[in-house]
């Protein structure tokens, strides 16, 4: 057991490539939790994935030993936690479990959207707030002019920033011992019943579930029987550890501290983020405030390109889902694209990261239909029912009322870039709720239905703004709105995978692009393809694809017919992975590229 | 020789591949070879030994040979001794049809010329001269080392030594315009022939053609274009009196190909030389395929030890028979004859096609299907490759 005063549990906000990782690097290294053998770059981002996009998907924590000038040795805990919007709860779950957090900007760039956003969580979580300078080493480097705008636009004091670089280790010292000064240790008593907060948990081919914990009261040991209050489910702890970021079991973690269990669960989703976990024998009688079961936010179908994958995507699936139980997945069959899954996430980003881990980890080919949120149909009966999926959506005579999600975002962009930004978020159905001016840097509040946003905002925000333009939001409401099916038929019939849920305003314009796009992408064949975007019965808009007119060898082949024969046979097992509309064939890509729309 | 037709007895054709160009056409994506130097008399004693293995492979049932074509490469370089030599060895295997049908390829350059009567004497009855093109310009291009006057020069001796004559030309060539092609075309079939093939200028992998069209040294037609231009060529021949019988192939009354028809018809045929496909007959009434090694020195090597240059040996299924078939026999303008298709491939016409497709098809005018026939019509035969991929069964 270590003396609450002794401890200090942080974590570290920052923008994508501000430093974080490198900072996480260098202070283990100075506490000497790996030898310059065993550093690598990066040591906490463990994924392929993570490493590659810079990006943390999963909590992490360390507990590193530091001896302060004061004489006295301190465990510092420090929480790395996933930095991403999709993720805001989880990230609010591993604040909650420290007292403090390390506000990492690049002295070269300044204050980002995502900066913002998770800062305002770290206050959310009466955080003691430290303020770090990065890259001070390069000369681009602008602490006076960054310190005065994390004073203006966050609202927190830069006077003690302390300016440091990663990359050289200069001033890493002072940040050690400001978070042994001017972070509040744990609060905890140690004598009361366990009550501990579950972090983040994975799977592990090894060692099944490991379970990422803060211990608020009490004490977890070998052996105890455990209960996790959500569910009420029971486990038997089997190991007590902690991460140097070594793996290093111990017999027991007590308040205030931060380290992981197993109790040879099977499955993540019984190990839900942000749970209380209690001793069964003497529980305790409340469980933490703040938790949420995770709530999807965006669905998309996934279909296997090759049919015969379906069965392989299902195991691949719920392989992933033993690692990550906020995803969720039903199957689903669509006449166009076959057998699939309809599958939802917390938000774009992570339906990104499911796709390719998907791909990568899995080897899976597969088609993804246009992202799509959730919306809310009141009946003309007054019965009211969630839509996930456009397809699903009743004749529009049933239909009483839909509301569709809107979100507040934040944009952060260098003001050379601000009018197309802001007729970007115009053009998606924005309303503007707050425009400030910090240096030459603008900082935009909108409200944007998530319906546009899930389309294609993140690739025009990113393409208007040259990548400069940083973006965050949240969910904020349901609205009433104008909504209708927007159907794409080929030769008559509707394709369900093309179907999209549109506001009244856009749909002539989108069905025209989309049929436009189709044309470009559907192969000549035998008869005239007719392409007509469709609201209820009206057709909208239309496009043809002539017939082929000539597609014959006028050569001979002194008798070698084998070749042909191959090449028709290969020509067949194509047309297979092709998906057929009624007479007409689809290829695949078609599916694909008609989804990402507006890029040109 | 007993030369009488014997009803019993299956047709099969012979085909002799000569692998030896002078220079390499750079739309040509045969198996020709150029090589200055060769033991060309240890490659005649390999055809022979060749011919004598394939015999033995045959199973016993009698054989009567229908046609004999030479191609290549460039067979009108063989000394005509080999093609006698050739011919009288088939000969001693087999019965020889009395309505043996012998061609042989020939370019039309001078040197070839003064062996056309050598070739009649060995016993080849039917010529094709590679005439391509009727300009200089083009024949440059297409890499020819023929001048036009060559070619009207070699025809005219040839018209007068072979009864059969034909032709081949190249179209769809690079800033060839429509109007180019008819007057082109239209006096092609004026000169001494009975038979011409119109082969539509493709751009094969590996050829270097394929190389120039990708770095854009020049740009082919467009798919209208080449269908103007066939349609055309449909149009012309008829005028002139020649029957379109195949997709590429026209041919005066009673002056078809017979050998190519074994193709088309899919009848058995050896292969003999490198590089040649066979299908030959076997036991169950099935099909083997054989195919000899491409390049010149490895398949003598291979001629040398095993007495044949096979190089793969395989049954034909009863399925891709009928694929094969179905392929070969739908370009021909008569069809297929569903009763022969069933002979020759053992398959039920029926299950080898898509009675939904096909009746699909019909409706929209691009087939003809009967009781008897499959065939396709005017407006189907450009699409040939399409309407394979959706009538054919197997895959």
């Amino acid at each position: 057991m270590t003396k609450l005063s002794h401890i200090r549990n942080f974590s570290i906000v920052a923008h994508i490539d501000h430093g974080k990782s490198t900072l996480a690097d260098r202070l283990i290294q100075v506490c000497g939790g790996l030898d310059d053998r065993e550093m690598r770059s990066q040591v906490l981002d463990s994924m392929d994935l993570e490493r590659e996009r810079g990006i943390t998907i999963k909590a992490q924590t360390v507990r590193l030993k530091y001896k302060s000038k004061d004489g006295i040795e301190y465990i510092l805990n420090l929480v790395d936690t996933p930095g991403h919007v999709d993720f805001a709860y989880e990230v609010s779950r591993s604040l909650a479990a420290c007292e403090g957090s390390l506000l990492v900007v690049d002295a070269t760039q300044g204050v980002e959207a995502q900066t913002l956003a998770n800062t305002y969580l770290a206050i959310d979580s009466d955080h003691e707030i430290i303020p770090v300078l990065n890259k001070i080493d390069l000369p681009s480097a602008e602490p006076e002019r960054i310190k005065r705008q994390i004073d203006e636009v966050i609202g927190i004091d830069s006077s003690n920033a302390i300016t440091i670089s990663a990359k050289t280790g200069q001033g890493v010292e002072f940040v050690l011992e400001a978070l042994v000064n001017r972070l509040p240790p744990p609060e905890g008593d140690f004598n009361r019943p366990l009550k501990a907060m579950l972090v983040d948990s994975w799977y592990d081919s090894y060692l099944g579930v490991v379970i990422l914990l803060r211990i608020v009261d009490g004490e977890i040991t070998k052996g105890m029987n455990i209960k996790m209050m959500s569910s009420g489910n029971k486990h038997n702890v089997e190991q007590v550890g902690i991460f140097t970021p070594k793996t290093i079991n111990v017999d027991s973690l007590s308040a205030g501290e931060i380290g992981f269990i197993t109790a040879s669960i099977k499955d993540v989703s019984d190990c839900e983020v942000g749970d209380t976990i209690t001793n069964d024998k003497n529980p305790t009688e409340e469980a933490l405030p703040g938790f949420k079961a995770t709530q999807p936010v965006v669905f998309c179908g996934l279909f296997p390109s090759d049919s015969a994958e379906y069965e392989r995507l299902r195991e691949s699936l719920s392989r992933l889902r033993l690692n990550d139980s906020s995803f969720v997945f039903e199957a689903e069959s669509s006449p166009a694209l076959g057998f699939g899954f309809r599958c939802g996430f917390l938000g774009l980003l992570h339906l990104e990261i499911v796709q390719e881990r998907l791909e990568r980890e899995f080897s899976l080919e597969l088609v993804a239909t246009a992202p799509s949120v959730i919306y809310r149909l009141t009946l003309t009966t007054g019965e009211a029912i969630e839509l996930h999926n456009p397809a699903d959506m009743p004749d529009p005579t049933r239909i009483d009322t839909i509301e569709e999600p809107w979100i507040k975002a934040t944009i952060i962009v260098p003001d050379d870039y601000l009018g197309p930004v802001l007729s970007l978020c115009e053009e998606k159905r924005g309303n503007q709720v707050e425009l400030t001016y910090v240096g030459n840097r603008a900082m935009v509040v909108y409200n944007l239905p998530l319906n546009e946003v899930v389309f294609d905002f993140y690739d025009r925000l990113k393409s208007v703004s040259r990548g400069y333009a940083s973006f965050d939001y949240q969910i904020e409401n349901y609205q009433r709105s104008d909504l209708v099916k927007l159907n794409i038929l080929i030769n008559g019939e509707s394709v369900d995978a093309l179907a999209m849920i549109v506001h009244r305003n856009y749909a002539e314009s989108r069905g025209r692009a989309l049929c436009q796009r189709l044309k470009g992408l559907i192969p000549r064949q035998l008869f005239k393809i007719a392409i007509q975007a469709a609201i209820g019965g009206k057709v909208i808009a239309r496009e043809t694809v002539s017939a082929l007119r000539k597609d014959v060898t006028a050569k001979c082949y002194g008798g070698d017919v084998s070749r042909k024969r191959k090449l028709l046979e290969r020509q067949k097992r194509g047309k297979k992975r092709m998906r057929q509309i009624g007479n007409v064939e689809i290829p695949q890509e078609a599916f694909l590229a008609a989804l990402k729309m507006d890029k040109e | 020789m007993n030369k009488k037709n014997n009803p019993l007895l299956q047709q099969i054709s012979i085909y002799i591949h000569w692998p030896f160009c002078l220079s390499k056409c750079p739309y040509c994506d045969f198996n020709s070879h150029v090589r200055t130097n060769f033991d060309y008399k240890k490659m005649i004693s390999a055809y022979i030994s060749e011919i004598h293995s394939i015999k033995n492979f045959i199973h016993d049932s009698p054989l009567e040979i229908g046609s004999i074509f030479f191609g290549g490469g460039t067979p009108s370089l063989m000394p005509p001794k080999f093609v006698e030599k050739i011919i009288s060895t088939l000969e001693r295997y087999w019965k020889f049809s009395d309505k043996l049908e012998i061609s042989l390829e020939a370019n039309p350059n001078s040197v070839d010329l003064v062996k056309f009567n050598g070739f009649k004497n060995a016993g080849v009855n039917r010529l094709s001269l590679g005439v391509q093109a009727l300009n200089d310009k083009d024949l440059k291009f297409l890499g020819r080392s023929h001048t036009c006057n060559e070619s009207l020069k070699a025809l005219d001796i040839a018209s007068k030594i072979f009864k059969k004559t034909s032709i081949d030309l190249i179209y769809g060539r690079p800033k060839q315009s429509t109007s180019d092609w008819e007057l082109e075309l239209s006096s092609a079939l004026k000169l001494p022939i009975n038979h011409i093939s119109l082969y539509q200028l493709t751009i094969e992998k590996g050829t270097q053609f394929f190389t120039d069209a990708r770095d854009k040294k020049f740009i082919m037609p467009n798919e209208n274009y080449q269908n103007t231009m066939f349609n055309i060529s449909n149009i012309i021949t008829e005028q002139a009196g020649f029957t379109s019988y195949e997709i590429s192939n026209y041919a005066r009354p009673n002056f078809t190909c017979k050998h190519n028809l074994t193709y088309w018809l899919y009848k058995p045929y050896i292969g003999i030389g490198p590089g040649a496909h066979g299908r030959m007959p076997a036991k169950d009434g099935g099909r083997v395929a054989t195919r000899m090694h491409s390049k010149p020195e490895t398949w003598l090597d291979a001629v040398c030890s095993n007495g044949h240059g096979i190089a793969q040996k395989s049954a034909i299924s009863a399925k891709e028979r009928a694929t094969e078939a179905l392929i070969l026999g739908l370009r021909l303008t008569e069809g297929i004859n569903k009763k022969h298709f069933e002979t020759n491939t053992g398959v039920k016409f029926n299950d080898a096609v898509i009675a939904s497709e096909i009746k699909r098809l019909e409706e929209k005018n691009y087939i003809v299907n009967s009781e008897q026939k499959l065939k396709l019509t005017k407006h189907g035969r450009p699409l040939l490759n399409s309407i394979l991929s959706h009538i054919v069964a197997y895959e």
